[in-house]
């Protein structure tokens, strides 16, 4: 494969970015408009509490990583980078 | 690259038609053409699953199947683009190795269709996994870093969690800025997702500004009917509505269903979100019948491709329940 075709490569091959949609909840505000499910108070409880662990709010990769938790169902060995770092914790 | 060219009757070798293919299928999805990023992908999954066991067919394989699981997650495909991502996964491992740059890219690839399955948990440690790899690496590039704080701060988003995800979303808009200037397409989509995140704050005002300031450009980058800003115009017109300026916020939501139809197809799960959406703004007008027939279509959109506990569907219950409820009375 040539340079170029691997610049190019890379260049696409970038990581992806997801969307982030507004669901529309018809629990009503005071003035009777449809809230969405964007206003948290239109959101059923249970399903916040259902699923685990949140992101840390202001804060930065060290508040990511340490919320973080390995459920992926692949058979991933602890590899050394991460076990270093929780070691160094 | 023309499709053509990857036909083989240039003599080419398969490895460098499989990446012209996958490049192609990349470039389709990007520009919004999902079916045939679909179609050009299988072409070369096909010919990657001709290549005798070794180095040279995972390599292809692993960026083949990316491909394919790319397009299947945009059509809303969730479950077939999880299992082909776990393949690539698998043979992107085996030939560039479990802490690349390309396992961290399917990593995150998992991570976002995790999200849409709406498997948090899961999604929260494939991305892990992605930002552990990316972090290590000696020359990662601050949009790869952007991306994976775009899509943390969208998962925070999924579950409703807007304070964590304010400061993830900023960062990524941060950097990504910084990189390549804050009306880059990319950093458009970093900041539309922003402005989805801060309407959950209630600050509608700057949401609404902000869609509207970054619309036409958006239009300009991609194209008018292009899904990303179908998004756009969604989260848009639910600000409207929330205003209860139902008639414009109407026209968008239809605008956003057939772009989602023509793009993604008739019965791809993307069409649920404004499918519901319609549905309570009709709802709100008093069309009821209209409302209830496009409750109905968005959960069967997503009762067979989400996890039974994804807010979305939770909240497409709930609002077919409470129509109910109101109707009946």
């Amino acid at each position: 494969m040539s340079a170029t075709q691997q610049t190019r490569d890379h260049r696409r091959f970038r990581l992806a970015a997801n969307d982030n949609e507004t669901m529309v909840d018809t629990e009503r505000d005071v003035d009777g408009h449809s809230l969405t499910r964007n206003d948290r108070e239109s959101i059923a409880t249970d399903e916040l509490d259902t699923e685990g662990h949140r992101l840390a709010a202001n804060d930065n990769e060290t508040g990511v990583e340490r919320t973080r938790r390995s459920v992926l169902d692949d058979s991933d060995e602890l590899d050394p980078l991460r076990a270093r770092r929780i070691r160094a914790r | 690259m023309a499709p053509d060219r990857a036909s083989g009757a240039d003599g080419r070798l398969p490895a460098e038609r499989i990446d012209d293919l996958a490049l192609a299928a990349m470039d389709a999805a990007e520009r919004g053409r999902i079916a045939e990023s679909e179609r050009l992908a299988r072409r070369a999954v096909r010919l990657g699953e001709c290549i005798g066991d070794g180095h040279d067919r995972d390599r292809n394989l692993a960026r083949a199947l990316r491909a394919l699981g790319t397009a299947l997650r945009i059509r809303g495909q969730y479950r077939e683009a999880e299992r082909t991502f776990k393949q690539a996964l698998a043979s992107g491992k085996a030939v560039f190795g479990r802490t690349s740059l390309e396992a961290a890219e399917l990593y995150n690839d998992l991570g976002m269709t995790f999200r849409y399955l709406g498997r948090f948990d899961n999604a929260e440690a494939a991305y892990g996994r992605a930002q552990l790899i990316l972090e290590a690496l000696p020359d990662v590039a601050s949009e790869d870093l952007a991306a994976l704080f775009h899509n943390l701060g969208g998962l925070a988003h999924a579950r409703g969690d807007f304070e964590a995800a304010e400061p993830l979303s900023r960062r990524a808009v941060d950097i990504r800025s910084r990189s390549i200037g804050s009306r880059a397409p990319a950093v458009m989509l970093d900041r539309i997702a922003h402005a989805a995140i801060l309407a959950g704050l209630g600050r509608a005002d700057e949401a609404e500004a902000t869609l509207r300031d970054l619309l036409p450009d958006l239009e300009s980058a991609f194209e008018p009917d292009h899904p990303e800003v179908a998004v756009a115009l969604n989260n848009l017109a639910a600000i409207l509505q929330a205003r209860g300026e139902l008639a414009e916020s109407e026209t968008l939501y239809r605008r956003v269903i057939a772009i989602k139809s023509a793009r993604l197809g008739a019965n791809s799960p993307a069409l649920a979100v404004p499918f519901n959406n319609l549905g309570t703004n009709l709802r709100d007008q008093g069309r009821t019948d209209e409302a209830a027939a496009l409750y109905a279509r968005a959960a069967e959109l997503l009762a067979g491709s989400v996890e039974a506990g994804h807010p979305n569907l939770l909240a497409v219950r709930r609002n077919r329940a409470r129509l109910t409820a109101s109707t009946s009375l």
